[in-house]
């Protein structure tokens, strides 16, 4: 016994103070959103402790303490799976939380409900941290789910506007055609494993482990948004600023790539799944990297991003290095976070403005998130010792050397290449040139909430790398030896965006405005997913429920089968039977008829 | 099983003779003091049953339905109070007699060892509630709701009433508790057939299984709140509890007969999962969820598996609480607008902040968010069709994915964007309406710490 | 009417019925019918006008054609038997002549058309009588040869009363009709158990006498004999409207009431003989009684119907009929279902 498991519990359990605290008078007050962040910080302090011992000992912990249910042969407790992933992840998650709290306490202090906004993203940080550390797939999928119905909530924050309803709701759609892929696995291990324990799962040799591997690889696709059920992150973009930088950056978004990061004992034996993984990802990758290219609001190109680097994730998990994806996820969590919070504290300054060619020049007014989103976008592109680098290179790295799929390869470096073009366009135009705003808007970022929440999301995307690489060992150990191109390759690669995309942003200014290609179309129309796949579907099935399932069967044919066949029948056949003229002669006409027929029938016929 | 039924019958009087103020307080405080006096029927032995007399017994199957069906009782009382200010004296005690009637019949048929009684006491429970839906339901549609109702459940249970006489001249008994071992294995003859055909359909047409579900919306919609809490939470679940009790008798000719009922749930899920999604009549969308969820235990009751047994117990009870909620919130928004139609009641969030968090958690349980005990029951079942056919995945995520969407269409059509602006003048929502969501969500959480109780008599 | 002559009347109806249940011999039996006869015809034309008239001719008119059958058939019975004695009737065509005569004399199917045209041209009491007295003493005769009807003719009777009993009542909106159409249904379940089981058929016919005096009570208090005066009762006698939709409903046959006790047992009998097709068929059709039972139930009781009326404070004065144990017998025609495991003494 040490103080690894204790710690851990307590700084999980501390999470819910705030909750319970609910039923207090507390949560009325103003410094509820102090307190939350406060709990969160502790929180993540406390979590530090566990993880040194991991780093220290690499001793795997599973905690089962509470017995929930037992269904004939499966036992179901509440137990924790304190291992690699989940031992880096939580300070990881409480970290950037802590950030993002804080920043929401400049970016929502107006909201008249800012306690229930902060619950809120407790309550998400509870069921993220319930995802990352459980070890049985039913409470894995409590804490799934509850993300999923978080972040609708978070979404549709301003519920006022129709907008935020929808992406809200897109959410919710696109998470559960992923949930579907989670329950097809789920019920696989039951009948095929007994059991729903990872630990379980993971020590039996299961046999053609396609199916379940496919529900999960369609689980992660709706929930880290990959090409087919993308669309929600962009749309997701409805919820305020804070909302976009914990869930749809760092935090939920990557839940998809967890998953499968911890099924890769069963992954990394199955290679018709990691080449699906592998070109998915490479597809989502460029696809999503060359959405971002065109767009114009901020918030949309750092989530298009987001959706780029979530395939880069997938992609390293197709080429069987889980390890790296996922230290890819929490380098990722910083940066991408704080880019996050340098357009919130850039859109609330402006007025919440967020088109990016209403901007420029905001380096003067704004030096400090114009530095801090400089470095983002760097480390983003994987700039040589800024956070990124440590994982994006080593990806690249690796997926060069292997020998998996050259064109998944080639297309994941295409998109390595436009996330330096889409980063250099946003600094290009929110930050340098002339300003574009209306004069009259007063920008100051001196708020400490600001300032410290971005310095210390900076701090982190400066050495996350640094640290993280230095203390994990890797334990799916990357190719170490390569060719001096290969190795440039990644840099090189990211020069040449930049390059391209600091000539081509010249070249806008300079050159004579021409009518768009279709390339161009092809990007800002979103490849055009949304009108083929995205819109037609949701209407074809709006349709059929209501022109087939209402109209033509519910209230036409089964209307017409039933009831009112019957009903028109017994109206016939009453009215044939009660209409007489109540002539006696027609009675005993017909008593004469049935007492003929009677005898003839009955007495007569031998 | 008298310690429970005495004392309900006795609400009657006690209904009649309190005072003029009290009749609501009594009522509903002395059935919620009855409900609590019999929780500890929910300690079941694992596989024995309470036989309590010759006549009632209760066992881990019906001990929850039994308990749900209690636990209603003073929820109908607290719901209908507002529907019914502005009758006179006399018909507000007419109606509780009827709630207690009903709840009587509902006790017995739920505890009944006796099939016949069983069957006398399932048709003794259509009286009241018709009276209920047809004399106290506000529009004129009621009256052929209250026929489609009637007639349905009727059209569809005396086959079953003969098959019954058949079996007793055939096995001797009727008797739940020794069926199981008297019954021989029927052969598949066609004869046979048809007797499953009586026994089961007079349980599908209450559940009801789609293509004969038409009664249920009318119903449901017609029916004034309290109407509608009872069908949706416990008379549909009277077809499920049938259907468990009855395929005892009815092996092996179940597993052949089952396969064009359970497409015809499986393609009536996702139908009436669809029509969900074109409802502009709040009460009517959730009728319709109630067509879908109940599809689900027709499915898994007739896939005959531990686990499908379980998951459509689990499920009963959870869409019992969780449909019974929906409505009580319909109804308040019904009692405040006037109207059932969703788009003229839309952005309620602003003007009833705690209302909108009832309405968030009652969409939530009703789309299955883990760990409520919908999730269990739908869990399970998703997992037993799975193992019965790997395929029906599809269909059965197709139906997570509408009942989700509609769930949140609902939330979000009502709750969310902007309030319109005929409305005004609402009175605010009122303590008592509170409570009654509470009361309703309550069990559902507690339930979920230990799913156990409501898993039936196969856990 | 003159009370002395009612004294002598009733006297005489009640007289030829009793004389036709204890006699055994043929002779004395159709006397006694044919005294119940004529002893009812100035009972249906208590209140003189043309409809009464044509009523009781019609009744007159049936009545006597079936006792001129019910003759020939005791005397095809003499002509082979050679004795008078109410035996088991050795013939085929003495039984199925008697059957037919005796359905004639009840309303049954293909002889049920004066029932209805009878009925409402009557006054309710009368009504009563003709409905509820009149069928004892040929069912009476129908019980004690039941063992040598022949089982297809009474089946085919009873099936069709059963229907023509509900198809006929689907659209009727006056009272009398409707409950001589109901008469005819239960008419049928009663013939239908007869050869199985006669002591089922006089339960049922007892149960059907309560039900039916009490409804017809109900509707004499209310003197209502449209659908329209009923649905006007409300504010009149709030309780009795209530006590109708009870009524309506037992009468339907709805298991927790009464009605559904002699449903139950004759499916039972029905099915314990092997006949699974024929109970069912029985039970379906008569959920068309129910139907219109429930439109009953539906404008009396169930809705207020809007339209105007003189009447509205009526329920505050107290009414001037005497209805003795009305309330006993809307109990016991109502509730008497938990009374139904009693029924083991009949076996």
């Amino acid at each position: 016994m040490n103080m690894s498991t204790p710690s851990v519990l307590v700084s999980l359990l501390m999470l819910l103070a705030p909750i319970i605290s609910t039923t207090l008078n507390l949560h009325k007050n103003n410094s509820y959103p102090h307190y939350v962040k406060t709990t969160i910080a502790y929180a993540f302090t406390i979590s530090l402790i566990p993880m040194m011992m991991f780093i220290q000992s690499g001793q795997e912990t599973i905690l089962s303490n509470w017995h929930w249910i037992t269904i004939q042969t499966i036992k179901l407790s509440l137990s924790f799976k304190l291992d690699y992933f989940s031992m880096i992840f939580m300070p990881v998650a409480l970290f950037v939380t802590w950030s993002i709290m804080e920043f929401s306490m400049w970016y929502m202090h107006t909201d008249p409900y800012i306690n229930r906004f902060f619950k809120y993203l407790l309550m998400f940080l509870i069921t993220m941290l319930i995802l990352v550390t459980a070890n049985n797939l039913f409470q894995l999928f409590i804490g799934w789910e509850g993300v999923g119905i978080m972040s609708f909530l978070l979404i549709g924050w301003w519920y006022g506007r129709a907008d935020a309803n929808t992406a809200a709701l897109q959410a919710i759609l696109y998470n559960r055609i992923g949930d579907i892929g989670f329950l097809a696995a789920m019920a696989w291990f039951l009948f095929n494993s007994n059991t729903w324990d990872l630990q379980q799962i993971f020590s039996l040799n299961l046999n053609n482990t396609n199916f379940p591997l496919m529900g999960l690889v369609l689980a992660a696709t709706g929930k880290s948004a990959q090409f087919g059920l993308h669309p929600w992150l962009p749309s997701a973009m409805e919820g305020p600023t804070p909302v976009s930088a914990l869930l749809h950056s760092s935090t939920m978004v990557v839940a998809g790539v967890f998953l499968l990061i911890r099924f890769y004992p069963l992954i990394e034996n199955n290679y018709p799944i990691q080449s699906t993984i592998l070109c998915l990802g490479a597809i989502t990758t460029l696809f999503t990297a060359i959405c971002a290219l065109t767009q114009n609001d901020i918030k949309k190109i750092v989530a298009f991003s987001t959706s780029s680097q979530l395939g880069l994730m997938m992609v390293t998990i197709g080429i069987n290095q889980p390890h790296l994806a996922f230290l890819h996820i929490c380098t990722h969590a910083f940066f991408k976070a704080m880019l996050f919070l340098c357009s919130g504290s850039i859109i609330h300054s402006l007025n919440d403005e967020q088109d990016i060619r209403k901007m420029g020049g905001l380096f003067h007014t704004l030096p400090f998130t114009t530095t801090a989103l400089t470095v983002g976008s760097l480390a983003l592109t994987g700039m040589p010792f800024l956070t990124g680098f440590y994982s994006k290179d080593l990806i690249i790295e690796s997926a060069n050397t292997s020998y998996t799929n050259a064109w998944a390869l080639t297309i994941t470096l295409i998109a390595t290449s436009l996330t330096a073009v889409y980063s250099t366009r946003i600094i290009f135009f929110a930050l340098l040139g002339q300003p574009r705003f209306p004069t009259l808007i007063i920008i100051n970022e001196n708020n400490p909430y600001l300032m410290n929440s971005i310095k210390r999301l900076l701090i982190g995307s400066i050495f996350a790398g640094f640290l993280l690489t230095n203390n994990i060992v890797p334990m799916t150990i990357p190719q170490m030896t390569m060719p001096l191109y290969l190795k440039m390759t990644a840099l090189s690669v990211t020069i040449l965006g930049f390059t391209i995309a600091m000539d081509l942003n010249t070249a806008t200014q300079n050159l004579k405005f021409k009518r768009p290609l279709a390339p161009s179309k092809f990007s800002t129309l979103l490849g055009y997913f949304p009108t083929v796949m995205h819109r037609s579907l949701p209407l074809m099935n709006l349709i059929l429920g209501q022109k087939m399932a209402s109209l033509l069967l519910d209230l036409a044919w089964l209307e017409i089968a039933l009831p009112k066949s019957i009903s028109q029948l017994q109206m016939k056949t009453s009215t044939l039977i009660s209409s007489q003229k109540g002539q006696i002669k027609l009675y005993f006409l017909s008593f004469f008829l049935t007492l003929a027929l009677t005898l003839l029938m009955f007495n007569f016929h031998e | 099983m008298l310690k429970i039924i005495i004392p309900t019958a006795m609400l009657i009087p006690l209904a009649w003779l309190s005072k003029h103020s009290m009749i609501w307080i009594n009522s509903t405080v002395y059935s919620l003091l009855i409900s609590l006096l019999s929780l500890p029927l929910l300690n079941q032995f694992n596989d024995n049953s309470l036989n309590t007399s010759l006549m009632f017994f209760s066992d881990s199957l019906s001990a929850p339905l039994l308990m749900l069906t209690m636990w209603l009782l003073p929820l109908m009382l607290i719901a209908s109070q507002h529907h019914l200010s502005k009758e006179s004296l006399t018909r507000k005690k007419l109606f509780i007699t009827m709630l207690v009637l009903l709840q009587v019949f509902l006790i017995m048929t739920f505890t009944a060892t006796e099939l016949i009684m069983f069957y006398i006491l399932f048709e003794a429970t259509l009286l009241p509630t018709l009276i209920i839906i047809t004399r106290w339901g506000n529009q004129t549609e009621r009256l052929n709701a209250g026929l489609y109702f009637l007639f349905y459940t009727l059209v569809g249970s005396l086959p079953l009433l003969v098959a019954l006489m058949y079996i007793q001249n055939l096995v001797g008994s009727l008797n739940f508790l020794l069926m199981g071992y008297w019954m021989k294995p029927l052969s598949t003859t066609w004869s046979n057939v048809f007797l499953w055909l009586a026994c089961m359909m007079a349980f599908m047409v209450k559940m009801p299984l789609y293509g004969l579900h038409l009664w249920l919306p009318k119903a449901h919609v017609e029916a004034p709140i309290a109407g509608s809490m009872v069908l949706a939470a416990i008379l549909l679940k009277l077809g499920g509890y049938g259907m468990l009790r009855i395929t005892i008798a009815l092996t092996p000719v179940t597993s052949s007969m089952a396969y064009p009922f359970l497409m015809l749930s499986l393609w009536g899920m996702i139908m009436t999962s669809s029509i969900c999604l074109r409802q502009t009549d709040l009460k009517s969308l959730i009728a319709y969820s109630s067509v879908s969820h109940m599809a689900l235990v027709i499915v898994a009751v007739l896939i005959q598996t531990p686990w499908s047994y379980m998951g459509a117990t689990a499920l009963m009870i959870a869409h019992g609480l969780t449909s019974s909620m929906l409505f009580c919130l319909a109804n308040s928004n019904y009692e405040r607008i006037h109207s059932r139609t969703m788009i003229l009641a839309r952005g309620l969030q602003t003007i009833f902040p705690l209302m909108a968090a009832w309405w968030l958690l009652a969409s939530l349980t009703n789309l299955a968010l883990p760990p409520t005990i919908n999730l269990i029951g739908e869990l399970f079942v998703v997992m037993a069709t799975f193992s019965w056919s790997s395929t029906s995945i599809i269909l059965m995520g197709t139906n997570i994915v509408i009942t989700a969407l509609y769930s949140l269409y609902m939330l979000i059509t009502t709750q969310r964007g902007k309030q319109t602006h005929h409305i005004n003048n609402l009175p605010p929502s009122f303590t008592r309406e509170n409570m009654l969501m509470a009361m309703h969500l309550l069990p559902l959480l507690l339930l979920s710490i230990n799913p156990k109780i409501i898993l039936g008599p196969l856990y | 009417m003159n009370p002395f002559i009612l004294i002598m009347i009733s006297s005489t109806i009640i007289l030829g019925t009793l004389i036709v249940m204890v006699s055994s011999h043929w002779l004395l039996i159709w006397i006694g019918f044919e005294m119940n006869m004529l002893a009812v015809i100035p009972m249906l034309m208590k209140r003189f006008n043309p409809r009464a008239m044509e009523a009781s001719t019609k009744y007159f008119l049936t009545q006597a054609t079936a006792s001129m059958l019910l003759m020939l058939a005791i005397i095809i019975n003499l002509l082979y038997s050679g004795q008078w004695t109410l035996t088991n009737m050795l013939d085929p065509t003495a039984s199925t002549i008697m059957t037919l005569a005796l359905s004639m004399k009840l309303g049954l199917s293909p002889f049920h058309f004066w029932v209805p045209e009878v009925t409402q041209g009557i006054p309710l009491s009368s009504g009563l009588i003709l409905l509820t007295w009149q069928k004892l003493a040929p069912l009476s005769v129908l019980y004690q040869i039941s063992p040598s009807i022949n089982l297809d003719i009474l089946l085919t009777i009873s099936m069709l009363s059963i229907m023509v009993g509900g198809w006929g009542g689907l659209n009727q909106t006056q009272l009398r009709k409707i409950l001589a159409y109901s008469s005819i249904a239960h008419m049928g379940w009663m013939t239908a158990i007869l050869a199985y089981n006669p002591t089922m058929t006089l339960l049922n016919l007892v149960l059907y006498i309560l039900m039916t005096t009490t409804t017809f009570m109900l509707f004499m208090y209310n003197s209502s004999t449209t659908t329209l005066s009923l649905s006007h009762s409300w504010n009149k006698t709030p309780l009795i409207t209530a006590s109708i939709l009870a009524m309506m409903l037992s009468l339907g046959g709805l298991p927790p009431l009464t009605g559904f006790i002699p449903k139950w047992m004759i499916i039972q009998e029905l099915t314990k003989n092997d006949s699974i097709i024929m109970p069912t068929l029985m039970a379906i059709t008569a959920l068309l009684n129910l139907y219109f039972y429930m439109r009953l139930a539906y404008s009396t009781s169930l809705t207020m119907f809007p339209s105007t009326n003189n009447m509205k404070i009526k329920w505050q004065f107290t009414s001037t009929k005497q209805m003795p144990c009305l309330a006993p017998m809307i109990v016991i025609s109502t509730l008497a279902l938990p009374l139904a495991p009693m029924l083991s003494v009949l076996n």
